[in-house]
C-alpha cells in the first residue's frame, strides 16, 4: 500500500513538474520575444502560440536518435539519464508548504546540493563520449563553471542552516519571521548569482555559447536524448528557483493565501526575474566568469558565514537585527564604493 | 572544555605560527622572505619551551584523543629542536626559488603532525597525525620541482606512503571489528576477555603495525628511504631522516604499550624480527652506496632496526632506551646531513668521494663529520655509544641476549662504510681544491649537533635521567 | 543471516561495488574506470543509507561525484592528449603481483570468512545532522581540526608542485 502511494505520489509529481516545465518553455519564449520587441509564437495553437512547446516535444519525439558512429556508444547513452534523473530526484525534496512535500528529509537542502553533483558528470560523460572536440569543451566550461559556483553556493546555504539550526528546508521556512533575504543580503545575492551560474544561462551561459563552441556538450544529441538534457535544464531551474524561495523568500509563508500558492507565486515571479536576466545580459568572457566565482563570490560567501556565525554568538538576542543591519551596511558600501570607481 | 586548551598550547601555537607564517609571505617583500625562516624557529622553541612547562603533568583530553605524558612531552621537545634545526638548514637551499612561506607553512603542519601523533590515545588521531605528518613531508620532496629526481623521490614516497595508509586503516577497520572502539586504552580493556590468539586480531595489529613502520622505514617497509633520501633536496632529506622516525616510534609505542599491553610476551618475535631484518638489510646494503645521501639513508634503516630492539623488549627500560636513541639519532643525522649539504655546494653530486681530502679543505667540517660518523658506529664518548648501550643492555636484561648479539655484529659491519668516508676524508688526495664554504646557518646546526653529541656521550647521566621520566598514560608494564 | 528489505538492498549494493571495483583495475579505458568508479562511490552511499546516515550519504556523494570525480576527469583530459585511448596495464611484475594478491586474498578469506563478529545490539537510529553536530565538535573534535589543517596543506602543496616558476 505505502508502495503504491509512493509511486502515485511520484507520478504526480512528475505530471506537475512536466506541466511547469511546458508552461514555462512556452512562457520564456512569449517573454523574451516581448522583451526583445518582437511577437515570438502566434500561430501554433490559435491563442498566442500557446500550443507551440507540444509542437516541439511531438517534434523531437519524431525526430531520430542518432549516435556518432565514433562516439563510445554505452557512455553516449546513459549520459543524458545520469543528467536527468538525479534533477527529477531531487524535486522530491521541495516542500508546497509544511506538510505537503513528497520526502520530508532532515538535510532536504543538502540533499538537493549533492545530487547536483551527478550533473557536473553527466555534462562530461556527454562531452567526452562523443567523440567532438567542441563537446569536449563544452563539457570542460560546463564541467569547471558548476564546480566553481557550486562553493558559494553551498556555503550560503550554510549560512542559511546557521541561523535556523537545521538543514531541513520545512523547518528553515518556518524559523523565518522575516525572510532571510532581509537578514542576509549577501547571502541572498551570491546565492542568486551562484544559482544563475549554476544553471549556466546568459550571461552565464558559457558552457553552451553558441557562437563559440555551437552548443556544448550536447552537440551530437538529437530526438529524446537531447529533449532530456533540455529537461534537465528546466527542472534544475524550477529547483533553484523553489530553493531561493524557500531559502530566503519565505518559502510558503505569507498572508490570506494558502501557502502552496505562496510558494508557487514566489518561484514563478523568480522565474520571471532569471528570464529577465537571461535575455538582457551579454554573455561574461570565461576568465570574468572565473574570476567572479574564486574571487568575488566565495570571498563574499565566506564573508557572511563568518558574519552570520559570530554575530549569532555575539549577541545571542538580537543577532537577526545586528546582522542585517551589518550586511546591510557592507552591501551598501560596497555599492557606493563601486559607483565611485566606475566614473 | 576551556581548561583543556591549557595542554595543547603548544600545538595551537605550532599552528598558529604555521599560518601566520603563511599570510606573512604575502605581504613580505622578495629579499626579505628569509625572515620567514626565523619566524618558524622562533616558533618550534616557544612551543618546545611551552612543552616543558608540562613536564609532569598526565591526563588526558579531548575525548580521550590526546593524552599528555612525560613520553609524549619529551619526544615532543626534541622533536620541536630537531625540527628548528632542519628549518635553519633549510634556508640557503630557498634562496633560489624563494619559496620560504610554502615550505615552512609545510614543515610546521608536518611537525603539528608529529607532535599529535606522539600524544594520540585513538586510532583516528594516531592515522591522521602520521597523514598530517607525511603530506607535506612527500611535497617537500618534491620541492626542487626541475629536478628529476626529486619528482621520483616524491612521488615514490607518496606512492607507497598511500598504500601504506590503506593497509593501516584496514588493520584498524579490523581491530575496530573486534572491540567496537578506536581508543587505544578501551581497546586493551577488551581485549582483556577475549581469545589472544584469534588471527582476526593479529592480521589487524600486523596492518597497522607494518604502516607505522613505514614511517620509520623499517624492513620490509624501507623500500622508498635510499631513493627519497637521494632525490628530495637535502636539507629535506635531513628533516625527513631526523624528525619524523620519532613520531613513527611514538605511534608504535602507544600501540604496543597502552593497546595491546597483553601481548608484550609476543612483541619479541615480531619486532625482534623487524629488528634483526633491518639492521642485517641497512648495514649490508650501505657497504656498497657510492652516494653519501644513499649511504646514510641505509646507516638511518640500520639506526632503525637498533632501536627497534626496545620495542622488542618492551619493558619501562627499553623504553627511556628507545627515547634516549631517538636524541642521540636526531642530533647525529641532522649534523651528518648539515655537512652533506656544507659539501654539496661545492660538488652537487653527493657522492663520497667527493669528501676525498676534506681533512685538508675544510679540516673543521672532517673533524665534525669525523666525530659524527663514529657516534653512529656507536664509539665510546659519543652519543651513539651511550643509546646503543642502553637499548643493548635492556635487551641483555630481559634475556634477550640475542638480540644484543645481532646489535653488535651489525655495529661492527657498520664500521667499514663509516670508516670509509673517514679515510676519504683524510687519505685520498682532494679532486679539487676548492675550499668548503660554510654558511652560518649550516655552520650552526653542524656546531650544535656535535656538541649535543659530544655532551650525550660524556656526561650522560643526565640525558639517561631524562629519558627515565618517561611513562606513560595507560601504560601496564 | 535474515532476508528482509535492508539485507537484500545491502547484497545488491555490495556486488555493485564489488563488480565495479573489478571492472575498475581490469578495464583497459581508464575513462570507462572513472565512470564505473563513480557507480561505486555512489553505491557506497547506498550503504551509508542502509546504516541511516543520511547526512554522511550526501556528503559520499556530493564529494565523490561532484568533487574527485570531475577532478579526475579533469587531470586525465589535460594530461592525456587522447583521453580514454587504451592503456597499458602489463608490466614484469605481473607474476608476482598476482601471486602477493592471491596469498593476501586467501590469508584474509581463510581468516575473516570464520569470524563470528560481536555486533551491537542497539538499534540504529537515525544518525540527525544535530546528532552528527554535535558528536563532530566534541568527541571528534581533534580528528576534525586536523582534517582541515591536512586540507590546507593538501591546497598549499598542489600550489607549490603546480604553480608556475617565478622569473
Amino acid at each position: 500500500m505505502g508502495l503504491l502511494i509512493g509511486i502515485g505520489l511520484a507520478l504526480l509529481v512528475i505530471v506537475l513538474v512536466l506541466t511547469h516545465i511546458i508552461v514555462f518553455i512556452w512562457c520564456e519564449l512569449k517573454i523574451f520575444a516581448h522583451i526583445m520587441d518582437r511577437y515570438g509564437p502566434i500561430e501554433t495553437g490559435k491563442f498566442h502560440g500557446v500550443l507551440q512547446p507540444f509542437a516541439d516535444v511531438l517534434k523531437l519525439m519524431n525526430k531520430e536518435d542518432t549516435v556518432p558512429g565514433a562516439s563510445d556508444r554505452l557512455i553516449f547513452k546513459v549520459a543524458p539519464f545520469v543528467v536527468f534523473v538525479p534533477a527529477f530526484m531531487a524535486i522530491g525534496a521541495i516542500p508546497l508548504s509544511a506538510t505537503l512535500v513528497v520526502i520530508n528529509l532532515d538535510i532536504g537542502a543538502f540533499y538537493i546540493i549533492a545530487l547536483s553533483a551527478f550533473t557536473f558528470v553527466g555534462m562530461i560523460m556527454a562531452g567526452w563520449s562523443s567523440f567532438n572536440k567542441y563537446s569536449l569543451l563544452g563539457a570542460f566550461r560546463a564541467a569547471g563553471q558548476l564546480l566553481s559556483y557550486e562553493l558559494p553556493f553551498g556555503l550560503t546555504i550554510a549560512g542559511v542552516a546557521m541561523m535556523a539550526s537545521s538543514l531541513n528546508l520545512i523547518t528553515i521556512v518556518n524559523k523565518q519571521v522575516v525572510p532571510n533575504a532581509f537578514i542576509q543580503p549577501i547571502g541572498f545575492l551570491v546565492f542568486v548569482i551562484a544559482a544563475e551560474a549554476e544553471l549556466s544561462r546568459s550571461p552565464f551561459d558559457i558552457p553552451h555559447a553558441e557562437s563559440e563552441i555551437i552548443a556544448g556538450y550536447h552537440i551530437e544529441y538529437s530526438g529524446m536524448r537531447w529533449a532530456l538534457f533540455y529537461l534537465a535544464e528546466y527542472v534544475s531551474l524550477i529547483i533553484l528557483c523553489s530553493m531561493t524561495a524557500l531559502l530566503f523568500l519565505g518559502g510558503f509563508k505569507g498572508p490570506i493565501l494558502p501557502p502552496p500558492v505562496w510558494f508557487l507565486l514566489k518561484v514563478y515571479v523568480l522565474f520571471f526575474i532569471l528570464a529577465w536576466i537571461r535575455i538582457t545580459f551579454p554573455r561574461v568572457r570565461p576568465d570574468q566568469l572565473m574570476d567572479l566565482g574564486w574571487k568575488v563570490l566565495l570571498p563574499a560567501s565566506l564573508l557572511n558565514i563568518v558574519l552570520t556565525a559570530s554575530i549569532i554568538i555575539l549577541l545571542p538576542d538580537i543577532w537577526p537585527v545586528a546582522l542585517a543591519v551589518t550586511e546591510f551596511t557592507i552591501v551598501i558600501a560596497t555599492l557606493i564604493y563601486l559607483g565611485r570607481t566606475r566614473r | 572544555m576551556g581548561k583543556e586548551f591549557i595542554y595543547i598550547i603548544p600545538e595551537i601555537l605550532i599552528l598558529t605560527t604555521a599560518t601566520i607564517v603563511l599570510s606573512l609571505d604575502i605581504f613580505l617583500p622578495r629579499e626579505r622572505k628569509s625572515l620567514l625562516a626565523y619566524v618558524s624557529i622562533a616558533g618550534l622553541w616557544l612551543a618546545a619551551f611551552l612543552s616543558a612547562g608540562l613536564i609532569g603533568e598526565r591526563v588526558s583530553i579531548l575525548a580521550d584523543m590526546f593524552v599528555i605524558d612525560s613520553f609524549g612531552i619529551i619526544l615532543k621537545i626534541v622533536i620541536l629542536i630537531a625540527a628548528s634545526m632542519a628549518a635553519l638548514l633549510a634556508i640557503e637551499f630557498l634562496k633560489e626559488s624563494n619559496k620560504y612561506g610554502e615550505y615552512y607553512f609545510l614543515l610546521l603542519s608536518s611537525v603539528l603532525g608529529m607532535m599529535i601523533v606522539t600524544g594520540s590515545s585513538n586510532l583516528i588521531a594516531v592515522f591522521l597525525g602520521i597523514q598530517l605528518t607525511s603530506v607535506p613531508l612527500y611535497i617537500m620532496a618534491g620541492f626542487a620541482r626541475t629536478d628529476v629526481k626529486s619528482n621520483e623521490a616524491a612521488l615514490k614516497y607518496f606512492l607507497l606512503g598511500v598504500l601504506t595508509a590503506a593497509v593501516t586503516l584496514y588493520g584498524m577497520s579490523l581491530i575496530y571489528g573486534m572491540t567496537g572502539t578506536l581508543n587505544l586504552a578501551e581497546i586493551a580493556t577488551k581485549l582483556e576477555h577475549t581469545n589472544l590468539n584469534d588471527p582476526v586480531l593479529f592480521i589487524g595489529m600486523t596492518f597497522v603495525v607494518s604502516g607505522f613502520t613505514f614511517k620509520i622505514a623499517a624492513v620490509p617497509f624501507h623500500f622508498w628511504a635510499p631513493d627519497t633520501y637521494e632525490g628530495a633536496p637535502t636539507p629535506v632529506t635531513a628533516f625527513i631522516a631526523a624528525v619524523p622516525k620519532m613520531a613513527g616510534f611514538a605511534a608504535l609505542v602507544r600501540l604496543v604499550f597502552t593497546a595491546f599491553p597483553e601481548f608484550t610476551g609476543q612483541w619479541v618475535g615480531l619486532f625482534g624480527l623487524a629488528a634483526t631484518m633491518t639492521m642485517i638489510t641497512g648495514n649490508i646494503l650501505a657497504i656498497p652506496q657510492k652516494n653519501i645521501k644513499r649511504m646514510l639513508a641505509f646507516s638511518g634503516i640500520a639506526h632503525v632496526g637498533y632501536a627497534l630492539i626496545s620495542l622488542a623488549v618492551s619493558n619501562q627500560h627499553a623504553l627511556s632506551g628507545l627515547v634516549f636513541y631517538m636524541i642521540a639519532y636526531a642530533a647525529m643525522n641532522l649534523g651528518a646531513f648539515a655537512i652533506v649539504i656544507a659539501v654539496g655546494r661545492v660538488s652537487p653530486e653527493n657522492q663520497i668521494e667527493d669528501f676525498a681530502g676534506l681533512g685538508s679543505r675544510s679540516p673543521l667540517l672532517a673533524g665534525a663529520m669525523t666525530i659524527l660518523l663514529l657516534s653512529m658506529l656507536g664509539f665510546p664518548l659519543t652519543a651513539g655509544f651511550m643509546a646503543k648501550f642502553l637499548v643493548f643492555a635492556s635487551a641483555v636484561e630481559k634475556g634477550y641476549v640475542w638480540l644484543a648479539v645481532i646489535g653488535v655484529a651489525n655495529s661492527v659491519i657498520s664500521l667499514y662504510y663509516y670508516i670509509g668516508v673517514v679515510r676519504q676524508m683524510y687519505m685520498v688526495p682532494p679532486k679539487t681544491e676548492k675550499p668548503v664554504p660554510i654558511p652560518v646557518t649550516i655552520g650552526a646546526v653542524v656546531l650544535t649537533s656535535v656538541v649535543v653529541t659530544m655532551v650525550i656521550g660524556i656526561f650522560p647521566e643526565y640525558f639517561i635521567q631524562l629519558a627515565r621520566l618517561v611513562f606513560l598514560v595507560n601504560a601496564s608494564f | 543471516m535474515t532476508v528482509n528489505g535492508p539485507t537484500i538492498a545491502f547484497l545488491i549494493l555490495a556486488s555493485l561495488i564489488l563488480s565495479a571495483a573489478v571492472y575498475i583495475v581490469t578495464t583497459r579505458n581508464i575513462m570507462h574506470a572513472v565512470f564505473v568508479h563513480l557507480l561505486a562511490l555512489s553505491s557506497v552511499s547506498g550503504i551509508y543509507i542502509l546504516l541511516y546516515a543520511q547526512f554522511i550519504a550526501a556528503m559520499q556523494v556530493l564529494i565523490y561525484a561532484g568533487a574527485v570525480t570531475t577532478m579526475v576527469l579533469f587531470a586525465l583530459m589535460l594530461v592525456k592528449p587522447k583521453a580514454g585511448m587504451e592503456i597499458a596495464l602489463d608490466n614484469q611484475q605481473k607474476g608476482m603481483a598476482f601471486a602477493t594478491a592471491g596469498v593476501f586474498l586467501s590469508v584474509l578469506l581463510v581468516v575473516l570468512v570464520p569470524k563470528v563478529w560481536a555486533t551491537s545490539q542497539e538499534k540504529l537510529t537515525p544518525l540527525t545532522v544535530a546528532k552528527f553536530g554535535k558528536i563532530l565538535f566534541t568527541k571528534y573534535v581533534l580528528p576534525f581540526e586536523m582534517i582541515s589543517v591536512l586540507l590546507l596543506v593538501a591546497l598549499i602543496g598542489v600550489l607549490v608542485l603546480a604553480s608556475k616558476e617565478e622569473e
